[in-house]
């Protein structure tokens, strides 16, 4: 059904030796924040090439299998972990289209009090909602993103919804970037109806058809430079398991763009020997570490229809959390339900009547570091440590969520926390929460939002790129995705990301 | 240094007596006779027959699916789901302790030691039962029979999705 939407694109098939190309700008990196600068570059005159590690999925690549996608799809086969107490799994896809291919197509506005507080703490004043605003627009208009319609979001997220009603706290279906959803629940594999608007099917066929490159399937391991300013990239061509073919690709270009990533992008310019003379690279990665809770109903939910996360809860942003709906393959949450043996069994055989909503938490005093592993691999060596100050934060999150449970009818509660009950009935209530002395390595925790590994702002001392996305210490050489937030944006970072992208990229085309 | 050799000798030949694994019943390739055995043993206590879903670890092959599962990594992760294989199956030794393996202690001893590192004090140890449970988890709902008898069903009108996907499978 989609036969020509990658007419143009390079792909692992097409590569039969080495090769050199030029461009003005090359981005490396095709999701969302790469894949939008390279559309604004190329909107813009510009000659521009896009490269992306991983191969193009279609649908027929597709599989519900939801371990195998995370095989095929992401950087370590989906099993790359953050080093600390707790471990916390993240992942990274490699696949044209970034995240946005396996993502929940989930867009939102960050608020006015980040970008104070981005500006207090960081010294960044050249970005707040009255600049970002129109890119917020022209994005959101760009990739249809609306909020969720009613007769796509499933039970599952009409009890959060009535919960929230009941509490009398704030509730929205969640705006997503799709158009037409069926809400068959099955973004994380790869959305077989293609109504999600990932950037492989939305932004980069249309920068294509504007007359922009793309080659992928090439894995960039350096970035050309003199010292002082950077003049292109080389990459190997790799399979689409990542195994390296003998063939490379070298580009020249006047600008390189890096939006490979906030755990890619600093690995390839410690690789590259990019100066850094503060250290500052890969210092400061700040996540989302996000906690579920698996709530039991009398009646069936099943919560494999509807809408993946369709519904949303910004009334405690302020305080450090965020609510929302979620749903993966059973294959992926149920690995966090405790137990073994026939006590496991009852709990899969009540999955029917089962929803998992999660929080996440823009924690205050917990970060980590991005390190390049020695020898070949790009791989990154990424610690983080989940700090005690922040536990109440944590607990605060875990209860609001129990107390939203409670609201919507569940009769039992799997925290999956290490020290509160295996299962918490709703005449426990929210003691078992209010009374556990949690400390961080006894919560499972997972992170898909990673930001702050080479923040913007204006001291070489203390971020790495300048206002304009530009490497202090490197010139020629911006980085435009996530990696340069200098703190949390509160909620999920892809739209963000994506509306600085477009800005930025602007911006670099005004000065060319 | 005739008796040292001798030694030796019975040293070896008690090692590889005492820690042979039998030939599996059917091939795999990249599970070894020894994970092989792990596998099962702990797909057995983990999903036992019966229960809210009937469908036992062995029905569901969760063995099978562990093998191509490793299939699909790179050989470093196929090692460390080896070592953690290995070092359920051995580590009786430290927390029962005997010197029996993982596969060959009695059922309700196995369950007691899994048990053990579920609810272990020491994060580390909790870390690899829950990494343990995770892959098996993965292997069993993967079954289609283990996902009809949870109920998973496709809306009609996503059908056409369901289809797409089907196809590919």
């Amino acid at each position: 059904m989609t036969d020509t939407l990658y007419d143009g694109i390079i792909e692992y098939k097409d590569y039969t030796g080495n090769r050199r190309e030029s461009c003005d700008a090359v981005v490396i990196g095709s999701g969302p924040t790469g894949a939008v600068a390279a559309w604004q570059l190329v909107d813009r005159g510009l000659d521009v090439i896009l490269l992306e590690a991983g191969p193009v999925r279609r649908p027929q690549d597709f599989t519900l299998d939801g371990a195998k996608t995370l095989a095929e799809v992401c950087y370590e086969g989906g099993l790359r972990a953050m080093r600390g107490k707790p471990m916390v799994p993240t992942m990274q896809a490699r696949v044209l289209g970034g995240g946005s291919h396996i993502n929940s197509a989930i867009c939102v506005r960050t608020p006015q009090f980040c970008f104070d507080d981005w500006r207090e703490r960081y010294g960044v004043d050249w970005v707040d909602r009255a600049t970002l605003d129109p890119h917020y627009d022209r994005v959101e208009a760009f990739l249809g993103v609306g909020p969720t319609p009613a007769d796509v979001l499933g039970r599952k997220n009409e009890l959060f919804r009535d919960a929230c009603n009941a509490l009398g706290i704030h509730s929205e279906p969640m705006p997503r970037n799709v158009r037409g959803c069926c809400g068959c629940a099955e973004c994380f594999t790869g959305c077989p109806t293609r109504a999600k608007q990932s950037m492989d099917i939305s932004y980069i066929p249309d920068a294509v058809r504007k007359g922009m490159r793309v080659f992928t399937s090439a894995q960039v391991v350096a970035i050309d430079h003199d010292g002082r300013q950077a003049s292109g990239v080389r990459a190997i061509i790799v399979d689409p398991s990542g195994r390296p073919s003998g063939h490379e690709l070298r580009v020249d270009a006047k600008k390189v763009i890096l939006a490979a990533g906030c755990l890619a992008t600093p690995v390839l310019l410690q690789k590259s020997n990019v100066p850094d003379p503060h250290k500052q690279i890969g210092k400061g990665l700040q996540a989302h570490p996000g906690c579920a809770l698996m709530g039991i109903f009398p009646d069936p939910v099943d919560p494999w229809f509807g809408a993946t996360q369709g519904y949303q809860s910004l009334e405690y942003l302020r305080d450090g959390f965020k609510m929302e709906t979620l749903w993966a393959p059973p294959a992926i949450l149920a690995v966090r339900l405790p137990g073994f043996g026939k006590r496991l069994k009852e709990y899969y055989g009540k999955l029917r009547y089962s929803a998992f909503w999660d929080s996440f938490f823009a924690l205050k005093h917990s970060q980590g570091r991005v390190r390049a592993r020695p020898g070949r691999s790009f791989n990154p060596d990424v610690t983080y440590r989940v700090d005690r100050r922040d536990i109440p934060t944590i607990k605060t999150g875990l209860i609001k969520l129990a107390e939203l449970f409670w609201a919507a009818g569940a009769e039992e509660l799997l925290p999956g926390i290490y020290g509160v009950p295996e299962v918490v009935t709703r005449d426990q209530g929210l003691r078992p929460f209010e009374q556990a002395d949690l400390k961080p390595e006894h919560i499972v925790l997972a992170a898909t939002h990673l930001f702050s590994s080479t923040r913007m702002g204006p001291d070489p001392k203390t971020s790495v790129v300048d206002p304009y996305a530009e490497l202090h210490h490197l010139k020629n050489c911006h980085i435009v995705d996530t990696g340069i937030m200098p703190r949390s944006p509160a909620v999920n970072p892809m739209l963000t990301g994506m509306a600085l992208a477009d800005r930025l990229a602007g911006q670099i085309a005004e000065r060319m | 240094m005739a008796l040292f050799l001798l030694i030796a000798i019975l040293l070896l030949l008690f090692i590889v007596l005492r820690f042979r694994y039998p030939r599996p019943a059917r091939d795999y390739r990249h599970l070894r006779p020894a994970d092989v055995c792990v596998v099962h043993a702990v797909s057995d206590v983990m999903f036992p027959d019966g229960g809210a879903v009937a469908v036992s670890g062995r029905t569901a092959d969760i063995t099978g699916y562990i093998d191509r599962y490793l299939g699909w990594h790179a050989p470093s992760l196929r090692f460390l789901v080896r070592l953690m294989f290995a070092l359920i199956e051995h580590a009786p030794l430290l927390f029962v302790p005997t010197l029996k393996r993982f596969s060959d202690l009695p059922a309700e001893a196995q369950e007691r030691y899994l048990a053990g590192w579920e609810h272990s004090r020491f994060y580390p140890r909790r870390m690899v039962f829950q990494s343990l449970r995770a892959l098996m988890s993965m292997a069993y709902l993967a079954s289609p029979d283990v996902e009809r008898a949870i109920g998973v069903e496709r809306p009609e009108r996503c059908e056409a999705a369901a289809i797409v996907k089907r196809s590919a499978t």
